[in-house]
């Protein structure tokens, strides 16, 4: 019932695969989204609250912008980065964006960078240092769920301690945070990336193979 | 590491149940579990139970386990036809640090709180978008008592 409400209800609203959004801001004040893009596409990542972006959403709810949503011009451009530009310096800004949502695309464009991350994590992972379980914050490895044992633990940044092996599966495939408390084990390597790559201070973080950026 | 991990959690899930939740094991490996959760308090899922089916992967905990309601529910973040999930823990936000009876929990406080900014489940979501809190809740009532009351 309620999938077949839905479909009738999008051939209701939809002529043609794409809508209009409409932003006026003063200058300098951000629209209030997150973009992820590389040469190809620029797919909305996240709608921040209190934004003229989140306003627009709520007075527009069959033209809303949301994770997936998949941008096809601004300001009548649809090169990324002039539209990256308008994005970031316009005050009226003109969106055509698609109905469909690409959500599985932009789950595997941030799972794809993830994975180039490796390498560099390898080198930051090697540094970590090794101490006795009583001198961590935890007692027992958040990973396995064993309790530490007088033995030598991994020390994290944040002094969360975990077995070798068990965090080394995680910070080297996984992710770049603590399990227990989020916190990035190393952010130098961001900005480090961030200033190698785009070399001009801007927001835009390089992500191996597209970047993000909230505008 | 998959076996021995959930096999503490299995102890501990049997030393300390949730009243909440039932979590159990559904076969002999420990990759497939049924949960049964209570639908929160002061939301239209109130006195329902919830079938949710867990498959937990030999990547476990490094990989989320994978989540679906077994039982119809009508809420933005599941897709009604195949009970499928949208939970940022359960995707980007994945810690091996989480267990599947907080899993479990997590999946109580979407019931309790749902989120209309990633819909799997365009009514739903669309009737909260739109601030009809009453139509969403009759909704949401109406397949609670049908499905997961009997
Ligand atoms: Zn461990
Ligand atoms: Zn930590
Ligand atoms: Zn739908």
């Amino acid at each position: 019932m309620a999938p077949a409400a839905c479909l009738n209800f999008a051939s209701m609203m939809g002529q043609g695969s794409s809508f209009l959004v409409t932003l006026s801001k003063p200058q300098q004040t951000p629209s209030g989204f997150s973009i992820r893009y590389n040469d190809e596409v620029l797919l909305v990542t996240r709608v921040w609250e209190d934004t003229p972006m989140d306003t627009w959403n709520r007075e527009h709810p069959t033209r809303q912008v949301v994770y997936g949503s998949h941008v096809i011009s601004v300001n009548g451009k649809r090169n990324i980065p002039e539209m990256i530009i308008a994005l970031q310096e316009s005050c009226n800004i003109r969106m055509e964006v698609a109905r469909s949502l690409e959500t599985e695309l932009l789950d595997e464009m941030i799972s794809r960078d993830r994975k180039m991350w490796n390498p560099l994590v390898e080198e930051v992972f090697n540094s970590l240092p090794e101490r006795h379980c009583n001198c961590c914050k935890n007692t027992s490895c958040a990973v396995c769920l064993e309790d530490f044992d007088d033995e030598m633990v991994l020390q994290l940044p944040c002094k969360h301690a975990f077995h070798r092996d068990c965090i080394s599966v995680w910070l080297l495939n996984r992710s770049t945070r603590c399990p227990l408390c989020n916190q990035v084990v190393d952010d130098s390597h961001w900005s480090w990336l961030g200033q190698r790559v785009t070399g001009c201070g801007s927001s835009a973080v390089y992500m191996a193979l597209s970047w993000f950026v909230m505008v | 590491m998959a076996r021995n991990r959930l096999n503490k959690e299995w102890k501990e899930v049997q030393r300390n149940p949730d009243p909440d939740i039932l979590l159990e094991l559904d076969g002999d490996s420990f990759e497939q579990w049924r949960a049964v959760i209570n639908g929160p308090q002061e939301s239209p899922y109130e006195g329902g139970r919830f079938q949710l089916k867990i498959l937990c992967s030999a990547s476990y905990p490094y990989a989320a386990p994978q989540v679906s309601f077994e039982t119809k529910v009508f809420h933005p973040n599941v897709n009604f036809n195949t009970g499928e999930l949208c939970v940022d823990i359960l995707k980007t936000d994945w810690s091996p640090a989480w267990t599947l009876q907080y899993v479990c929990r997590a999946v109580v406080s979407l019931l309790r709180d749902p989120n209309a900014d990633s819909p799997l489940n365009c009514d739903a979501g669309n009737l909260l978008r739109s601030g009809d809190l009453r139509g969403f809740n009759s909704m949401a009532r109406m397949y609670t008592i049908e499905h997961a009351m009997s």
